[in-house]
């Protein structure tokens, strides 16, 4: 079996499913005074709250955003797919996705491991780090500026 | 911090134009924006935007829908593609 498939079916055993987080799952960030540019600016959460290759979702002011630590880096996207609206961040996992076409000769290749959410709507594969969507590169989410304040987590929208 | 269901975005959604892309942005602030379609080839940026605002605008207008929508996977997707 070759490597990229053995990691591929590590991934799906250690999902078992699209386990969803369920929407009471969603914290409240805390306002904090605007940043100098006039954008609103959320505590988050601590950073204690984001361990290493965890997400939450956390309500800004009204608006839901995925809040990720991902190798070291923080991430905040909005919640919402850009196919059908589902809540893409209630999904519970973090993971990558095979690739197979002529850049890999057609062979299986394991990409974005840890990098990698799945819409548990219908399925649509994000690439965190780049907002992307993995079956379609034109289809891009916006990426908030998140910044770690002492033990803050703090995110301008 | 706590713990409460709240709505995904708390406002409706409309598209905005650009040369080179369709933004879904807020109704009431379109310089706020959610997804960037970006025109390319064939791709159906202007469907898929209007698609997505469409959507989630009738889940904000009808609490029913949004509660089934939120709370129930879609049943097999029949007639939905991408």
């Amino acid at each position: 079996m070759g490597e990229s498939i053995k990691k591929a079916k590590y991934a799906v055993q250690k999902a078992d499913t699209l386990v969803r987080r369920g929407a009471d799952s969603v914290i409240v960030a805390t306002a904090l005074e605007p940043a100098e540019n006039g954008r609103k600016r959320f505590r988050a959460g601590s950073i204690g709250d984001f361990p290493e290759g965890s997400h939450r979702v956390v309500d800004l002011g009204g608006r839901q955003l995925g809040v990720f630590h991902i190798k070291g880096e923080m991430y905040a996207l909005p919640n919402i797919c850009p196919h059908m609206t589902g809540p893409v961040y209630e999904s519970n996992i973090i993971t990558g996705s095979l690739k197979s076409d002529e850049s890999t000769h057609w062979k299986p290749e394991w990409i974005h491991d840890g990098e990698v959410i799945i819409c548990p709507w219908h399925g649509l594969e994000f690439h965190v780090p780049s907002g992307r969507c993995l079956s379609n590169a034109h289809i891009r989410m916006r990426r908030y500026e998140v910044t770690v304040e002492g033990n803050d987590v703090v995110v301008q929208l | 911090m706590s713990s409460q269901q709240s709505r995904q975005v708390n406002d409706r959604l409309r598209v905005r134009e650009e040369s080179d892309a369709y933004f879904v942005v807020l109704e009431h602030d379109e310089s706020d924006w959610i997804v960037k379609f970006s025109k390319a080839g064939r791709f159906a940026a202007r469907e898929w935007a209007a698609n997505m605002a469409e959507s989630y605008n009738d889940r904000f207008d009808d609490p029913v829908v949004d509660a089934v929508k939120r709370n129930a996977p879609p049943p097999g997707s029949a007639g939905l593609s991408l």
